[in-house]
């Protein structure tokens, strides 16, 4: 019985390891239209991660802009505050001084006003001339809380945020333990009188002024790439996968002029124009002749961009199926853009971090495709710029990340890698819809206007 | 000396196909599967329990050979490396079909001896891989990892997932069945003629 056992195992062996049969057909047709879906999921997954990071640029610039608002609404009033109080104080001269004024409920900006309103006497706590560090407090008669003059000084109340008070450094820790630090505190500016002078205000110096203006130029070597997507015209021989296959980006560059518009000291809006350059080259490949839209055959060359016709002169009447070799060719695309874009700015001494993020506008200038045909002993290099299918506007989205170094008050020096993706594609009505994209750094210098 | 440059000359050819796939030109995925789809059709049919199951196998293995080929060393046999992928396929699927437990019943029955060549000669191939078809998936298993891979029961045990001593149990019993079922093609064989 063991010996039969064992020769079963020789007789399966014998006869069914070589047992070779071609599966059905259909097996391939699902193999290769799952390895299709397989090369989407692939790009799909190589973008989300492109889309993921500019999500998240694009939060982060959402979650620092309302920050950024709700600190300069809060900020606003106070700013207001100390910019009139500091003209009043730097433009009265060194015989100007402070003086904490003890109104009678002091602590609040309103009942601060309406004490001074009511008139009376007060007591001050003068620091002017507090040189052997006394502070002198004395009583004022306060008439007109707006102007009072008294022994050769004019007096003027004013009130302060207690957050502004630095201007009184003395007075900021009078508050006496476990009582609640007041919100204002009012303060009567004293100025020397003269005869014949009336203590008002001097004229008001311009602030500084903001500046809001500054233009960049750039260039930035980029890694070019695409994303394929079928066409109206995709044929099981012309298709996107086949398109990809054949054809390899070359060098390509973006240079351009941009310039910021400071809103605030953080945010800008950035505009300009930009040239951008891409050079694909496509592999050697037979063309077909075939009928285009006028009718007439001619060879024909599909590539990302679109399709083109060609009739080399050493064979002017091809007939529909008739195939020539194109031994290497070129395409060649220039654009125009018109970015717009937000941006957020952190600033640390020289240093500037940038986050980026918009959106543009590129208007073809121009598209060609350059190739050498060769038949028999004959050759001829075309140059063809009439590529069917190509749009002459797309719009692409865009975000960078970077840095600002200043190297003097008015020029820095800036480094920003930059994605560009294609929001729509460059062509229609042929074999392929491409998107294409571009990761550089964008390398430049800013000069402040 | 023509031999090893011949060798030589089909390695290069190979490692350029193989290297093609990888980059995901289509027509040399079409050419690698033409070239080594009936060598693993075989292998399924045997680890199947008919053809569309087998195409079912042949089409998961070959997408999972072009997606591991970059990962593949040329070091040793391309067609060995791609076998492992495509039993390895044949056992998942039965993994997620069914559980590796033996559901026939063996007949106890006298079995004829017979030559091995004579036995050759009288049943055909078709016959032969229907008979292993036939086997339920536990022992249709471990059958083709003992005798075609040429596994060990502790190997067999460890990747199915199953006591070495069922893997004896389950070779033992596969055995058995295919040799009652060679027993009676035989009868039937010798009736007919």
């Amino acid at each position: 019985m063991a010996r039969d056992l064992h020769n079963i195992e020789d007789l399966f062996r014998s006869a069914l390891s070589d047992n070779d049969q071609m599966p059905s057909a259909k097996v391939w047709n699902a193999l290769d239209s799952r390895l299709d879906k397989d090369i989407v999921a692939d790009i799909k997954t190589k973008y989300k991660t492109w889309k993921r990071l500019s999500l998240l640029l694009l939060l982060l610039l959402i979650v620092l802009g309302i920050y950024e608002l709700n600190l300069t609404n809060t900020k606003l009033v106070k700013l207001n505050e100390l910019k009139r109080i500091k003209e009043t104080v730097s433009n009265d001269g060194s015989n100007t001084a402070l003086s904490k004024l003890h109104t009678n409920k002091p602590g609040n900006f309103l009942e601060d006003i309406q004490s001074l309103n009511a008139g009376g006497h007060f007591p001050v706590t003068d620091t002017s001339k507090n040189n052997s560090n006394k502070i002198i407090t004395s009583e004022l008669i306060i008439d007109n809380p707006s102007f009072t003059r008294h022994n050769n000084y004019s007096y003027e109340a004013l009130i302060l945020p207690r957050q502004l008070d630095f201007l009184l450094p003395e007075m900021t820790s009078d508050a006496m333990e476990g009582e609640k630090i007041p919100e204002t505190v009012a303060v009567m500016k004293k100025t020397p009188f003269f005869a014949g002078s009336v203590a008002t205000s001097s004229p008001k110096r311009e602030p500084e002024q903001l500046k809001r203006f500054s233009i960049a130029a750039f260039f930035s070597p980029d890694r070019a790439s695409y994303r394929l997507e079928k066409g109206d015209l995709s044929t099981s021989q012309f298709n996107a996968d086949r398109i990809k296959q054949s054809e390899q980006h070359e060098f390509s560059s973006t240079s351009g002029i941009l310039v910021d518009y400071r809103l605030n000291s953080r945010w800008s809006l950035q505009s300009g124009i930009t040239f951008s350059n891409t050079n694909i080259s496509i592999e050697p490949q037979i063309l077909y002749a075939e009928k285009n839209n006028t009718g007439d055959v001619k060879y024909q060359i599909n590539f990302s961009s679109g399709s083109v016709f060609t009739l080399p002169t050493f064979q002017r009447s091809p007939v529909v199926g008739d195939s020539i070799y194109a031994s290497a060719a070129v395409h060649k695309l220039r654009y125009v853009g018109i970015p717009v874009a937000l941006e957020y700015r952190l600033t640390k001494g020289k240093l500037s971090l940038e986050v980026m993020a918009g959106a543009g506008i590129n208007i073809l200038t121009k598209g060609k495709l350059e190739t050498e045909l060769q038949q028999g002993t004959n050759n001829e290099i075309d140059i063809l710029d009439n590529i069917q299918g190509l749009k002459s506007i797309y719009i692409n989205g865009l975000t960078g990340l970077g840095a600002n170094y200043t190297v003097t008050k008015r020029i820095s020096l800036t480094v920003m890698p930059t994605a560009r993706f294609a929001l729509t594609p460059i062509n229609k009505g042929s074999v392929v819809k491409t998107y294409p994209s571009t990761v550089g750094v964008a390398i430049g210098l800013k000069i402040k206007l | 000396m023509l031999m090893k440059a011949m060798q030589t000359e089909i390695l290069a050819y190979a490692t350029q196909l193989i290297q093609y796939c990888i980059d995901g030109d289509r027509q040399s995925q079409n050419q690698l599967y033409k070239q080594f789809a009936p060598r693993m059709f075989a292998i399924c049919l045997r680890y199947s329990k008919n053809r569309e199951e087998a195409e079912e196998i042949v089409q998961e293995g070959f997408f999972q050979v072009f997606k591991s080929l970059k990962n593949f060393q040329h070091k040793g046999s391309f067609e060995g490396w791609m076998q492992k992928i495509v039993v390895y396929c044949a056992i998942q699927h039965y993994r997620n079909k069914s559980k590796l437990h033996p559901v026939v019943n063996i007949e106890k029955a006298e079995v004829e001896q017979s030559d091995t060549e004579d036995v050759f000669a009288q049943l055909s191939k078709k016959e032969l891989l229907k008979m292993v078809q036939a086997l339920s998936p536990a022992y249709r298993m471990v059958f083709n990892l003992y005798v075609f891979e040429g596994m060990k029961h502790r190997e067999i045990a460890e990747l199915l997932n199953i006591s070495e001593g069922t893997s004896k149990s389950n070779l033992f019993d596969a055995k058995a069945i295919l040799q009652r079922a060679v027993a009676n093609s035989l009868k039937i064989a010798k009736q007919t003629y």
